[in-house]
């Protein structure tokens, strides 16, 4: 026994001296090469093998041969053959070997020739050992599991962790993860069947990263190696590759801790530029603006709401309240009630975008606008899932470029995509649903989605889980004005349809409790003005558009320059340079605060101008019946205070 | 209550503007809709109570609880009644019913 013991030690010091020396090898290509080119051309391979993840070496156990040649088109930098040849453009050497290519800009994220030749020598290593099938122990186990599975059971039976998995032919470009978060996400209904282009096209650091998903690999794992800012810019992916390789390079940044964007709210008197910091946002909720009888919204809208803490309050329960720090995030295709063309809309001619919005006014916008209620519903997610989706609701907000498809690809389809990528929870990865009723109706089956808060409606609409509609307010007013005052009217409609002067003499009759019953019921007069204007004015624009008369040019011309100044709200990459890429880093911060509030002074002075050249396009009798309903308006407010003082009611320092 | 209709209007004006469609998708995200203005009374340049966000939003809650007797109560007012409570002494034991008054009146 005693003897033995040496020989066990012997016999684990030559595994692990094979191990050591296994491996891969890069070896130069010397023919034709004189020693300085040969020399310089060393260099570049050690440094990229210096550069590259300890299991990357040892699991692409293989030599590769590198040259140079002339047999490339010129601007290309180098190709990898299938298994073991890596070439380099062979215009490049001269550069590479007097050093200048070391301080030859290119204007691309890279920096310098020289760096775009090391990256290169990456990217083509990396499409070697992505063809490799290098998979780690436990992911082998689970796609050979679900490729039996799915021979076995066919795709429909197979579990949700087997979606994407069955026939896997690549270490990394097939992962349904990465194309999660690469851009390639599933096809809602099929299957787990991929989308087939990448809209994820904004910010991004070579634009050809999306022509594949085997480039992307390549071209990401780039920026994994050599910048030390690929963290924070691309946070998700860089978690991803960590993980992988089970290290990362010793250079990084210290990332910040909030994510910047742009509140495309409609307050154009504000500051647009916002920031979020995960750690304030408390939950989660979908939110879900319930169907009315307009085609488009027949099923409803979803979105996503940020229970957002105040500054100071712990996360906890009492974030619920703090509505004013509240966001929205939803994904919009440009939809008005009356021009929405339904055959655009089921081509995907209409962009899908990622819009950040301050909750009050999408409640505003559903419940007084569109009269449709709201639902708020908590998500239960874990602590890292919230802030997965707050990071990938950054990524996706400067990245995302997308197509609205009202039936395949609408907001439940990118909400889901959302919440799968950011979360990566198992519950979602199978959930096919396209319907944004029936998404809720899905999250709730699964346990994702605590629908008991809607039970109770009078303690849903006081803790902000529900939002009526105002429909239901109007009508409750109207009944208290009808017992309190001797009105003609029976109906709320009625009410309403009076003009201005003729609700007037009762405002003075009203006591406290039908004053505030007549302030909200001049309010949905004033409304139902606005969508009347709205519509007479368009069509006199169109008109008028049409004869050339004159009468527009200005606000034509005036509305023009505000198109072209007010896109950045919506595609806020449009405000950075080119020079950066993912999420937008400190040294980008200062031309995009500068940027986006000059656009914004800008915007606001146009808008001023707009006012006046368009309010003269009025009918006069709107026109008229519009101030008398404001003097309406003020003689409730006035009226109301002064019953306030003469009860003498608490006023507010 | 600045420049109320005509921000609203200029919605649909974009809308009708065919040759303009891709950039007026980006613009008309934030113009519809944005009826909000006319009726809208919020600020947040001020630090006083009686200006802050969370006050102002509640005014439209504030009047359907008066005029409904208690009986609407909506999350706004709530968080309006609570943000009073903690911050202004002479609310700390004001009845809900006193407080949506005071908003009201504002």
């Amino acid at each position: 026994m005693r003897s033995l013991a040496p020989w066990l030690l012997a016999g684990v010091v030559l595994l692990l001296g094979n191990t050591a020396q296994a491996g891969l090898q890069l070896r130069l290509k010397t023919e034709g090469l004189n020693p300085a080119q040969q020399q310089a051309s060393q260099a570049l391979l050690d440094e990229a093998m210096q550069a590259l993840p300890p299991r990357f070496i040892e699991q692409l156990d293989r030599r590769i041969d590198v040259g140079w040649t002339d047999d490339m088109p010129s601007n290309a930098y180098g190709q990898a053959s299938l298994v073991s040849e890596l070439d380099l453009n062979r215009n490049l050497l001269a550069s590479l070997t007097d050093g200048s290519a070391a301080s030859k800009k290119t204007y691309r994220p890279h920096g310098t020739v020289r760096r775009e030749m090391l990256a290169t020598v990456l990217h083509e290593l990396t499409h070697i050992y992505d063809r490799s099938r290098l998979w780690p122990d436990a992911e082998r186990g689970l796609i050979q599991r679900c490729t039996r599975r799915s021979s076995s059971s066919g795709l429909v039976g197979i579990p949700d962790e087997c979606r994407g998995q069955p026939a896997r032919r690549f270490t990394l470009s097939d992962d349904p993860r990465l194309l999660d978060l690469a851009g390639w996400p599933q096809y809602v209904g099929r299957r787990g069947e991929r989308e087939q282009y990448n809209r994820q096209i904004a910010r991004s650091p070579d634009i050809y990263e999306t022509s594949s998903p085997k480039e992307f690999v390549a071209v990401n794992m780039e920026y994994f190696l050599l910048d030390p800012s690929y963290a924070c810019r691309r946070p998700a992916l860089y978690r991803y590759y960590k993980e992988h390789f089970g290290w990362a390079p010793p250079a990084k940044d210290t990332c910040g801790k909030s994510f910047a964007f742009l509140n495309a709210g409609n307050d154009f008197a504000k500051q647009p530029l916002g920031q979020v910091d995960p750690e304030r946002v408390y939950a989660v909720d979908y939110l879900l603006a319930e169907a009315n009888q307009n085609w488009v919204s027949r099923w409803g809208h979803s979105m996503l709401r940020l229970v957002i803490c105040a500054p100071g309050r712990p996360r906890g329960p009492d974030c619920r309240l703090d509505l004013d720090q509240h966001l929205v995030l939803s994904y919009r295709a440009f939809v008005g009630d009356v021009q929405l063309s339904s055959w655009d809309g089921l081509v995907g001619k209409y962009p899908s975008r990622l819009f950040v919005l301050p909750l009050a006014q999408v409640i505003d916008e559903y419940t007084k606008t569109e009269l449709r209620s709201l639902a708020s519903v908590p998500l239960n997610l874990s602590r890292n899932e919230i802030e997965g989706v707050v990071e990938h609701a950054a990524e996706m907000h400067w990245s995302y470029d997308g197509n609205y498809f009202f039936l395949s690809n609408n907001c439940a389809v990118e909400g889901l995509k959302l919440l799968r990528s950011g979360t990566n929870n198992a519950k979602l990865v199978g959930l096919d649903n396209i319907m944004p009723n029936g998404l809720l109706e899905v999250l709730k089956g699964r346990g994702l989605a605590d629908t008991s808060v809607l039970d109770d409606p009078r303690e849903a609409l006081r803790l902000g889980y529900r939002f009526d509609s105002f429909r239901d307010r109007y009508q409750a007013m109207f009944d208290v004005l009808k017992k309190h005052l001797p009105i003609k009217q029976d109906k709320v409609e009625d009410w309403l349809a009076l003009k201005a002067e003729e609700r007037r003499p009762w405002i003075e009759q009203a006591d406290l409790r039908t004053s505030a019953a007549l302030l909200l019921l001049e309010q949905a007069a004033f409304r139902q003005q606005l969508v009347l204007a709205q519509d007479e004015v368009k069509q006199r624009y169109l008109g008028a558009r049409e004869l050339k008369n004159g009468g527009m040019d200005k606000a034509n011309a005036t509305l023009q320059q505000i198109l072209a100044n007010s896109g950045f709200l919506s595609r806020p990459a449009e405000l950075l340079g080119t020079g950066g890429y993912g999420l937008p880093q400190p040294n980008e911060w200062q031309r995009l605060e500068s940027e986006s509030s000059l656009r914004q002074k800008q915007l606001q002075v146009l808008t001023g101008d707009l006012d006046k050249e368009v309010r003269a396009l009025l009918e006069p009798s709107r026109a008229a019946e519009m101030a008398a309903n404001e003097a309406n308006l003020k003689q409730v407010g006035e009226h109301l205070r002064k019953l306030h003082k003469a009860a003498g009611g608490l006023e507010l320092p | 209550m600045r420049s109320p209709l005509i921000i609203a209007t200029l919605g649909l004006l974009l809308l009708a503007d065919v040759t303009q469609a891709h950039t007026l998708v980006a613009t008309s995200n934030i113009l519809i809709n944005a009826t909000r203005r006319t009726l809208d009374f919020t600020s947040d340049t001020t630090t006083s109570i009686r200006d802050s966000k969370i006050v102002r939003e509640a005014h439209d809650d504030a009047a359907s609880f008066v005029a409904s007797d208690g009986d609407i109560r909506g999350a706004h007012l709530e968080a309006a009644i609570n943000l009073l409570r903690t911050r202004v002494p002479e609310a700390r034991d004001a009845s809900d019913q006193v407080l949506a008054e005071a908003i009201l009146a504002l």
